[in-house]
Order: structure tokens, then C-alpha cells, then sequence
């Protein structure tokens, strides 16, 4: 295996090779930066140019625009509250109020030197998990999957600003937003009326940049100022490195869980930063800063979503079954390159895994490089005024919303959720929650379906479940304890 | 009764008609589809009592936001016309004139900036996203009167 390994590794450093890696980092890194735009667009967009292509060529172009997204998608995030994309939004939390109060440099730093352990770790446990990883996936059940959704909206309750209620008032009203068009079992659209755009439902990055972008760039126009509060940033790039440093087993214990939960089908990126972020809360022993500029806020989803590149490649190489969006494109991709994904990954195809592990781990130095390269002059953003950025912001925002379908709909729905979501900023009422429920409710409703149709209720009595759902109570009432106590105040 | 307060029972009133109306028209789905929305309704409306009773106990403490159908409207006001401006710019002449329009005279008027470097701004933003849409194919709304790029 090892001298595969270093077979592999000298394919990938073949120079006609490595270009085309840089070539797909590069990609990564624009794709990332752009809030609405993620893997699956980026994926979407290189995926053309495969056809012909040499396989470990293109597999390096694919796999190193994939790799760099959740290091670049940190800049919109923590800059400008907007999340680059899915697997960025908890990095908001903290890395947003940082900037705000002039820490951007620190925030960043930490996040991507947090960001590349992650993306090593992700890399050395998908080389390491390859052998052993066909039990360990198929071990996980629909009963399994619905629990670990249920315990990620359960975070929610952690994360959910000063009201605890409101939270997960919040989520509900997210799941609510997304049974807007098709059920998933049944030939049934629900509440579109004579809507044929409704029918798809509602984009997830419509809904993100409509609940947060819109209403922050409004407020930040009416209170005429800059994202950052304060004139000049903090030359704080040295102590984002010493914070990941110091919070080593934070990042190792994200890292691991990332990886975890991206080798989980379906459960997908979007959920990964969010139950990172929700045990951050819970290990920690002060927890009166998060939500309001804490760096294990901004250290704990960066290695976390990294990790996870890592984890979603397990199922989509070893069995075919694509672990994200992202992954599922690559699937695509794959099979293009005439690679059947499955146990052969492993014996003739050894040589393409070997270098998609390779290929993980490079880019992930080469991206956090490069973003380290970029990030002073582009968190030099948020002292810029509001008024002189928006326009260009606005505008880039409604043509990311068009992309999504090219109808005017998505204007439309882009402009009324931004509505709603400056109405929650306004009363106070947490936004992050109704993402997360919109993202977890397809998730719980197949899951559930599956699982009562094919266990009846019987599965309740699984001791997987029931652990899972001794842990979501825990954590449930733990949050509402938190608050009550005036612990919380993440929003 | 704070205008603070008044608003904050309102703007709960209003979601849980939301959820009444998703409520009454989940019941012409059949059971595997209206399983899932009747279940989150029937939570979100019962938490929906909590809450509204937790915001009336607190409500010394919400005093302290500020009522947003005031001041914070009044500022926020101006901007929200900019936006319906753009959006009835691009219906008439299309995404790219109308973000070009759009980009310079916000960022002129409303930004400061000198009418030149906002007028550069905005060409530069409109040949980036040609440059992206020609590179990743992507399309624009188009205008129903006068879009030149129809």
C-alpha cells in the first residue's frame, strides 16, 4: 500500500499533472470567495472539460477544486456574514462579530490554519479508513441516519441566540420552508399553488443569502458604516495560528467528526459545521463568548468542514454512493472518466484512489497558502463603508440568486426571504436555525419514511438509536439550561 | 403595552397564521405527505404559545430593542427603494444594463464616489460578468422592453 502510495504521489507531481490541480484550486478558490456558489457549482462547471482528459489529471482538477472551496468560503463568512457556501454558515457566528470588531486577520488566519489541519486529517484518515471503511458504512441505518438529523437540529438549541424557544421556533419554520414544492415519497406538491417554480422548492443559496447577506447589507446601510466597527484591523494573523494551535484538541476532535459525518451518506456538508460548532459550545468550559467573536467558534467548523472533503470520498469511491452534493458530481465524473466507483477503487483502480488522497491533502496546503497570501488585502473589505461595496455586492448577489433555476422566481423568492430575514435580525429572532431546518428536513423526512415502513416502529428499540437519542435529549436540555442561566447568546 | 412589545406579539401572531394556513391545507394531502408538515405546525404552534407568553413576561426586557416600524424603518426605507428600483430595472431593460445603471448611480449618489471612479466601477463589474457568464455560461434575467442583450 505504501509504495502505491508514493506511486501515486509521484503521478501527481508529474508537472502536466500538478497544473491542472493548481488549475482546479484556483477554480476553488474563486468558486469559494463568491457567496451562493459552492462545490456542486464548481464541480458542475469543470466537469465539462474532463471529456479525453488524462483520469489523474482530471481527478486532481476535480478533486483539488473541491478541496480549497471550504477553505475559501471562509472570506465572504467571516467578512461580510455571508456564507461562501453550505458548509460555512456556523464559521458566521463568531467569525462575522471578529470582524466587526476588527479581528478580521486573526479570525482568518486562525480559520484557515484550521481549515489545513482538517484537510490533512481528512486526507490521512480516508487513506488510512480505505481498507476497513465497507463495515463501518454499511453499519449506519435509515434509523441510524434520522437520529443523527434529530440530534443536528438539536443543536439548534444551542445556537439559537438568547431565546431557546425562538431557536427551535426557527428550525421548525426552516422545515416548514422546505416542504414548499414536491414530497419526497409521494407525487404530491405541497403549497405551490399554481406555482411552477415552487415546485422544485426553494434553493438552498437563495434562502441563505435572502436570510443573511440581504438583511445584513441593508442594516449596514442604514447605519452608514463599514462590516468591521473599527478603523483599523488587528495585525492578529500571528495569533489565529497560535488560537488553532492552542486549541489543538478542538481542531482534532472537529476534524474527527467532520470526517465522521461526511462519510455518512446524504447527511452532507451542511449539517458538519453546525454539530462541530454545537460541540464546541458544549465542551467548552466558558461559554459567554461564543456568538460573539470567539476564535473556537471560528476553529472548530473550519477544520471540521475540511475534514469532511475526507470523509464524503469514503462511500462515494468504496460503494458508489455519493457523500454531498459535491460527491455526487465527482461521482459523475468518475464514471465520465470510465472509473466505476466500488470495491475495485481499492485492487485495479488502487492508482486513482491513491492519487484522490494525494490530490485531498496538496490542495489543501496549496489552498490555505494561497488564501493566507489573500486574506490581507481582502479582509482590507470589511473597513470599507457599506455604500461604496453594496451596489457591486447586490448585484453579484442577484446574479448568483438567477443561477439557481433562470427564473425570475428566484428574484422574487430572493427579495421576500430577504424580507423575512431582516424581520427576524429586527425582532431578534435567531436566522441561522431556520437555515439548518431547511437543510435537515428533506433528510428527516425520507429517513423517517424509510424507517417506519420497512422497521415499523421496532426501530425505536435499536441501542444505536437510542444512544443518539439519549444525546439529543442531553443536548436539548442542556441548551435551554444554558440560556436560562444566561450562558448562551450565539445567534 | 411598549410599541415594541406590540409589534413583537404581532410579528409571533403573524407566523403562527402562517402555520395555521399551512396547517388547514396540509389536510388535502394524503398521510405520507401531510405527516411531516402537520407534525412541524402542530409543534411550531404550540411552542408559538410558549413563546408568546415567555415575550409578554419578558417584556421589560424587549423595551430595550427599540420599535422597528419607526426609526429603524426610516433609515432602512430609502435603501429598500434602491433595491425595487433594480429589480424594476432589470423587468424593464435586463440584468446587465440595468446593474450598470444600478452600480453607478448608487455608487455615486449614495456611495460618494467621484461619478468617474463609479462610472469605472460599474464597467468593470459589468465586463467581469459577461467574462464569467461567456466562461461559465451563466444567463441573466432579460428585460421585457428595452433589453439590448435580448
Amino acid at each position: 500500500m505504501l509504495t502505491a502510495a508514493f506511486d501515486a504521489l509521484a503521478l501527481i507531481l508529474d508537472p502536466s499533472r500538478l497544473v491542472f490541480m493548481l488549475l482546479g484550486v484556483g477554480v476553488g478558490l474563486v468558486v469559494g470567495v463568491i457567496p451562493g456558489l459552492g462545490g456542486v457549482v464548481g464541480m458542475s462547471l469543470l466537469l465539462p472539460f474532463v471529456y479525453g482528459m488524462d483520469p489523474h489529471a482530471a481527478i486532481a482538477m476535480l478533486i483539488g477544486m473541491a478541496a480549497v472551496i471550504a477553505t475559501s468560503d471562509t472570506f465572504p463568512s467571516i467578512l461580510i456574514g455571508v456564507p461562501g457556501s453550505a458548509g460555512s454558515q456556523a464559521t458566521i457566528l463568531d467569525g462575522y462579530p471578529m470582524a466587526q470588531q476588527g479581528q478580521a486577520g486573526r479570525a482568518l488566519s486562525a480559520a484557515f490554519s484550521a481549515s489545513l489541519v482538517g484537510g490533512l486529517i481528512g486526507a490521512l484518515v480516508l487513506f488510512a479508513i480505505l481498507p476497513i471503511a465497507r463495515p463501518l458504512v454499511l453499519a449506519f441505518q435509515s434509523p441510524h441516519l434520522f437520529m443523527f438529523t434529530v440530534l443536528g437540529l438539536c443543536f439548534v438549541g444551542l445556537l439559537s441566540g438568547k431565546y431557546p424557544f425562538r431557536g427551535i421556533l426557527a428550525t421548525l419554520l426552516g422545515m416548514m420552508i422546505a416542504m414548499l414544492g414536491s414530497a419526497p415519497t409521494t407525487v404530491t406538491f405541497r403549497y405551490v399553488g399554481d406555482s411552477l417554480y415552487l415546485m422544485d422548492g426553494i434553493p438552498l443559496a437563495i434562502l441563505a443569502m435572502g436570510l443573511f447577506a440581504l438583511p445584513e447589507i441593508l442594516d449596514l446601510l442604514a447605519d452608514n458604516r463599514a462590516v468591521s466597527r473599527v478603523k483599523t484591523l488587528s495585525s492578529g494573523w500571528k495569533e489565529g495560528i497560535k488560537d488553532t494551535v492552542r486549541n489543538r484538541w478542538l481542531v482534532l476532535r472537529s476534524s474527527a467528526l467532520g470526517v465522521t459525518i461526511g462519510a455518512i451518506p446524504g447527511l452532507g456538508g451542511s449539517v458538519v459545521d453546525w454539530l462541530s460548532y454545537g460541540q464546541a459550545v458544549q465542551s467548552a468550559k466558558d461559554k459567554t463568548r461564543f456568538g460573539q467573536g470567539d476564535v473556537r467558534g471560528v476553529i472548530a467548523p473550519e477544520s471540521s468542514n475540511n475534514a469532511k472533503e475526507g470523509g464524503s470520498l469514503i462511500p462515494t469511491m468504496l460503494f458508489g454512493i455519493p457523500g454531498s452534493g459535491t460527491t455526487a458530481v465527482l461521482l459523475g465524473g468518475l464514471i465520465l472518466l470510465g472509473i466505476q466507483p466500488g470495491p475495485s477503487m481499492l485492487t485495479s483502480e488502487l492508482s486513482i484512489t491513491l492519487t484522490i488522497v494525494w490530490t485531498l491533502a496538496l490542495a489543501n496546503v496549496f489552498g490555505a497558502l494561497a488564501c493566507f497570501a489573500l486574506s490581507r488585502p481582502i479582509s482590507r473589505l470589511s473597513t470599507v463603508p457599506a455604500s461604496k461595496f453594496a451596489p457591486f455586492l447586490l448585484v453579484i448577489m442577484l446574479v448568483g440568486a438567477y443561477q439557481n433555476t433562470q427564473q425570475w422566481g428566484d428574484l422574487i423568492a430572493f427579495g421576500v426571504i430577504g424580507l423575512i430575514g431582516w424581520l427576524f435580525k429586527a425582532y431578534d429572532w435567531p436566522r441561522a436555525p431556520v437555515l439548518i431546518g431547511f437543510v435537515l428536513a428533506p433528510s428527516i423526512e425520507r429517513y423517517l419514511t424509510i424507517s417506519s415502513s420497512r422497521y415499523g416502529w421496532s426501530w425505536l428499540m435499536d441501542p444505536l438509536v437510542i444512544l443518539i437519542g439519549i444525546i439529543a435529549v442531553a443536548v436539548l436540555i442542556a441548551g435551554i439550561r444554558a440560556k436560562q442561566k444566561g450562558l448562551g447568546g450565539a445567534s | 403595552m411598549t410599541q415594541r412589545l406590540r409589534e413583537e406579539l404581532l410579528f409571533i401572531l403573524v407566523i403562527a397564521a402562517a402555520m395555521v394556513t399551512a396547517l388547514a391545507l396540509s389536510a388535502e394531502f394524503p398521510f405520507i405527505a401531510r405527516l411531516m408538515p402537520q407534525v412541524v405546525a402542530i409543534s411550531a404552534l404550540i411552542l408559538l404559545a410558549v413563546e408568546l407568553i415567555n415575550t409578554w413576561r419578558r417584556r421589560s426586557a424587549t423595551m430595550a430593542g427599540g420599535p422597528v416600524w419607526g426609526s429603524k424603518l426610516r433609515r432602512t426605507a430609502p435603501y429598500f427603494a434602491w433595491l425595487a428600483a433594480l429589480y424594476t430595472g432589470i423587468a424593464l431593460v435586463g440584468m446587465l444594463s440595468a446593474a450598470l445603471l444600478f452600480t453607478f448611480l448608487f455608487a455615486w449618489r449614495v456611495g460618494g464616489m467621484r461619478w468617474w471612479v463609479a462610472a469605472l466601477g460599474a464597467a468593470a463589474l459589468i465586463v467581469a460578468l459577461m467574462g464569467f457568464g461567456e466562461a461559465f455560461n451563466l444567463r441573466w434575467p432579460e428585460g421585457f422592453f428595452l433589453d439590448p442583450y435580448r
